[in-house]
């Protein structure tokens, strides 16, 4: 059953994701930090695909480049990639359970720090030799299905 | 019908879309990789200030109100600590007017330029985090304030980098130990000069292309750095940081040597702008140059 959502909603969820990325964070765990916009995006164009999609995803990539004064198009090209999975296989992904959901997720935000990170050679950085751009992916995930059951309040009536 | 036609929609033209996305993209990459889109991004990062002053606005909050309800006590405490601080600082600040006069009369004798004079505004460091492989700092001066691009930001205790990006109401800054910050600095002791290259690690520099065999005794653990002013970015004579290790390693072609910066670079809620008024350049060579022996420049 596909119904429209909120614009408000989805538009305010967008806002807080992106105050959350940028908010201060423990030094210690900033590698850490989760991707909250890449899970308000899997959330929404599963949830609503012909609201949130590919262009969605594109622009809060390109507020993140203007955040994090990465090269314009850097994170859009990664955030609108994570887009058009889900868009493919969002009609499989409702119905699978939680955690393989949840698995997904973590597998799509990986694969988006990665190319980040590839990106980031070509302006001149190196690429970390550690695994710390896996870090993200797992709190994102261990969040998904706390964070899926809290956004389904936003447009579900209690009962 | 309609959910079919819905999810018709939602599918529809979705290679396609994507892959407009990715030339679009790729497209502004190169772009703006090649020195374009200065002016897109002035604008739009604009838009983004909200945001930035948003997330900011809590932290200062609580900082306002912290010190607005500090009991009369901890105030008189601290007033009785600072106006300690100003005596003595104003006691090494008579020396240094001396020195400074002194100095201008021996630049006099000798003919040279006079120094720059420097203006100096303090800038607010907004509570905002840039993504972790890159080190950068978002403070609250911007274009109003006639921040410019390049602009060196110290601290009290010596440089903290240059400002990389300038939007209408805030700017970023580079940091030193960010992996792609590079500045030539001096050893006070020797002179030796090199270059400080950050290692995108949060307190360490690396020091370049030192290899001659007499390296030994020109710098050492505990050497303190100060900006050589050369490349003009960087006024000369601010303090970077002190050699923390040096490893003359044979096998590599130039010695490994780390130093610690000065400043304070993840600590600091207030960094300071130097505006350097460059001197007017003599139109002829001064005679003491011109009848100088031209001397072979020596490279480290």
């Amino acid at each position: 059953m596909q119904r429209r959502h909120s614009g408000w909603i989805i538009i305010l969820t967008f806002i807080a994701s992106f105050l959350l990325s940028i908010m201060p964070w423990p030094p210690q765990f900033v590698y850490w930090r989760p991707d909250w916009t890449a899970l308000i995006l899997i959330y929404w164009t599963m949830k609503t695909p012909q609201q949130v999609g590919l262009l969605s995803g594109w622009l809060s990539g390109l507020i993140h480049d203007l955040l994090n004064d990465t090269l314009l198009g850097q994170q859009a090209l990664s955030y609108s990639l994570i887009a058009y999975f889900v868009a493919q296989i969002q009609q499989r992904l409702r119905l699978y359970p939680r955690w393989q959901q949840a698995v997904v997720v973590g597998g799509l935000i990986a694969v988006r720090n990665l190319i980040n990170l590839w990106l980031q050679i070509l302006v001149g950085y190196s690429f970390p030799d550690d695994w710390t751009w896996l870090y993200p992916a797992l709190t994102s995930m261990i969040l998904w299905p706390w964070l899926y059951l809290m956004l389904q309040d936003t447009h579900r009536p209690y009962r | 019908m309609r959910p079919l036609f819905l999810k018709n929609f939602s599918s529809r033209f979705l290679n396609l879309r994507f892959i407009i996305i990715i030339i679009a993209s790729t497209s502004m990459m190169l772009a703006e990789s090649r020195g374009h889109l200065k002016t897109a991004r002035f604008h739009l990062s604009a838009l983004i200030y909200p945001i930035q002053y948003m997330v900011d606005m809590p932290v200062k909050t609580s900082q306002w109100l912290s010190s607005t309800f500090n009991t009369k006590l901890q105030l008189l405490a601290e007033n009785a600590e600072l106006q300690e601080q100003n005596l003595r600082l104003q006691a090494i600040l008579q020396k240094f007017e001396d020195l400074n006069s002194e100095n201008a009369r021996l630049r006099l004798l000798l003919q040279s330029v006079p120094k720059a004079s420097t203006h100096i505004q303090l800038a607010e460091v907004l509570a905002v985090a840039v993504e972790p492989y890159s080190r950068k700092i978002v403070i609250n001066k911007g274009q109003s304030d006639g921040v410019f691009e390049g602009q060196a930001v110290v601290d009290a205790h010596g440089v903290m980098g240059q400002v990389i990006q300038v939007d209408p109401f805030s700017s970023t800054v580079m940091l030193l130990t960010d992996s792609k910050h590079e500045l030539p600095v001096q050893v006070v002791r020797t002179g030796l000069q090199t270059v400080a290259v950050g290692r995108g690690l949060v307190n360490r520099l690396d020091l370049l292309y030192l290899s001659t065999p007499e390296i030994k005794t020109e710098i050492k653990a505990g050497d303190l750095l100060v900006t050589s002013g050369n490349g003009g970015h960087f006024p000369a004579g601010y303090p970077v940081g002190t050699v923390a290790e040096v490893n003359l390693d044979i096998s590599q072609p130039y010695a490994q040597i780390q130093a610690v910066p000065k400043a304070l670079l993840e600590r600091n809620r207030e960094v300071l702008l130097i505006w350097e008024n460059t001197p007017v350049k003599p139109s002829e060579p001064s005679p003491s140059v011109s009848q100088e022996p031209s001397l072979p420049i020596k490279i480290h």
